[in-house]
């Protein structure tokens, strides 16, 4: 047990972690105005309601990062680590961590093609984030 | 220019700053009011109008007033800017006469400091700070890379900016890092989140800061320590919680369009403006809001800082009291932004700059969740 913090799924929200303990990241989608995320039931541009979700294919490039020196709660085993932003292949922004390279701000371009995997924290399947090509697991 | 409606008669922080372990959060809140109040030769009860980011009910009790006006907008730091603005509203709506606007947080010592309790079913719980988010300075500052990235700037840009406010901070007492820093100093200090070191990111401090406002002409039967200070704009907008949640990572929409209101409200441009605060929980902040509030192009904020142009002696004096970093950091700064913008204009300033009638005041809250500012000037 890490004892990283876990997600608490809403309602609102349930649909997101039910796929990604399938190994897959779905969200909303409006036809008109595109991808909903963080997940909510209606589109925040045309208030449209209910939305139909939609896969997304789980690739993305790095738009920012840093490296947490800190740990935060459940990474003090991990210190110093990567938090990244990723903007997955179809648009929507993502946090997340980057494994599988060595934790050093050349270990990474912004822009770097990167692919998700997930993390089981007591349950719930957490979107990780390592190189295409990469094996890496937690 | 507008008429000098609403102005500012009463400011002070609290007697102490910095690491204050003998007073709760709500006594530097009250101390500060009470200075603040006496600036104008006030008492408790001439307040009718109250605002803070603590609990309305217990700010009116602990203070001694039952205000017919009370404002508890929350949107973190800058909620002291959408304060203002609000307060601005309600004296030329009659709905009070004096508005108190207070700030005490014990962010430091915790004293009297409630039991801080992350949400997790929130937006940033459920699909940000699950990754390690240890505090502010790993999320707010996620998006630097991206902006650094862009215009093919280095760790230094945001150096420079600790080494111009550095400047400022030595010339003010009351300011906790008073000491002049180097770039080497600034790029050796201990890593806290890279690119951001130490003397990047804001300590963590106790303090109180309050304003008192009326009305121009209830202002003019008052005895008072010092020319008032005209508000003469502000602005805001809320921009929604989580910095990777922001529409552009390497431009701040709240920004750019709460300033822009108050530059329209104050019938002003970026020339008219002698003295400038940003807020500055962190190194990136000033160099976002140098661009978006239009004081030099996209990509040039850490060239223009670099070449003193903040600094003293510069055009464009800025953060002067050593800003968040180097002066005082409660947890929610805004309030001491606003505190030096009123000390420039009124003259009384440690650190004060020649000449100066205008200061615009840019805040931001949350992580980059929002943003207020305001405008004052001289009568
Ligand atoms: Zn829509």
């Amino acid at each position: 047990m890490s004892g990283k913090s876990v997600p608490s799924a809403t309602p609102e929200t349930l649909q997101y972690w039910e796929h990604t303990a399938q190994g897959e990241i779905w969200m909303p989608r409006c036809d008109d105005h595109g991808w909903v995320f963080p997940p909510r039931p209606h589109c925040p541009t045309c208030g449209k309601r209910p939305l139909d979700w939609k896969q997304l294919s789980g690739k993305g490039r790095i738009a920012s990062f840093i490296i947490s020196h800190r740990a935060g709660v459940g990474y003090q085993d991990e210190v110093p680590y990567f938090i990244i932003i990723v903007d997955t292949a179809e648009g929507p922004r993502m946090v997340g961590n980057l494994y599988g390279v060595p934790v050093t701000p050349e270990s990474v371009t912004i822009g770097m093609p990167v692919e998700v995997f997930f993390e089981d924290r007591e349950g719930v399947h957490v979107p990780q984030w390592r190189p295409v090509g990469s094996t890496v697991t937690l | 220019m507008k008429p000098d409606d609403i102005v500012i008669v009463g400011a002070s922080e609290s007697e102490n700053i910095g690491i204050v372990p003998d007073v709760s959060a709500m006594g530097l809140a009250i101390d500060s009011a009470l200075r603040a109040l006496d600036d104008a030769g006030l008492t408790p009860a001439d307040v009718d109008g109250i605002a803070g980011t603590m609990h309305p009910a217990e700010l009116a009790l602990q203070l001694g007033t039952r205000p017919r006006y009370a404002d508890g907008t929350n949107v973190g730091g800058c909620s002291y800017m959408l304060h203002v603005r609000h307060a601005v509203a309600a004296l030329r709506a009659g709905m009070a006469s004096v508005v108190g606007i207070m700030h005490g947080e014990s962010g430091r010592s915790r004293v009297g400091v409630p039991m801080m309790s992350m949400d997790m079913t929130a937006a940033p719980g459920q699909f940000e700070r699950i990754y390690g988010v240890a505090g502010t300075f790993s999320m707010f500052t996620l998006p630097v890379m991206a902006y650094l990235n862009k215009y093919g700037l280095d760790e230094s840009a945001l150096a420079e900016v600790s080494v111009a406010q550095s400047k400022w901070a030595a010339q003010q007492p009351r300011a906790l890092r008073q000491k002049i820093v180097t770039v080497d100093d600034v790029l050796n200090s201990s890593m806290i989140a890279w690119p951001f070191r130490v003397l990047e990111c804001c300590p963590l401090t106790d303090g109180g800061g309050s304003l008192v406002l009326t009305t121009a002409s209830r202002a003019a039967d008052m005895d008072l320590k010092y020319a008032p200070v005209v508000v003469a704009g502000t602005g805001s907008l809320v921009e929604g919680a989580g910095s990777s949640f922001m529409e552009d990572l390497t431009s701040f929409r709240a920004f750019r369009e709460s300033s822009a209101e108050a530059f329209r409200t104050a019938e002003m441009t970026v020339d008219d403006i002698d003295h400038l605060m940003i807020y500055d929980a962190y190194a990136h902040l000033p160099l976002y809001g140098l661009e978006d509030l239009g004081f030099v192009g996209k990509g040039e904020a850490s060239e223009f800082i670099k070449s003193g142009a903040t600094s003293p002696g510069g055009s464009l004096p800025m953060n002067t009291n050593g800003g968040g970093i180097m002066y005082t950091h409660t947890g929610m700064y805004g309030m001491f932004a606003l505190q030096e913008a009123v000390r420039q204009m009124r003259g009384t300033s440690p650190a004060q700059v020649d000449g100066v009638e205008t200061s615009f005041v840019q805040g931001v809250g949350g992580m980059f969740a929002a943003a207020g500012s305001v405008i004052l000037r001289k009568p």
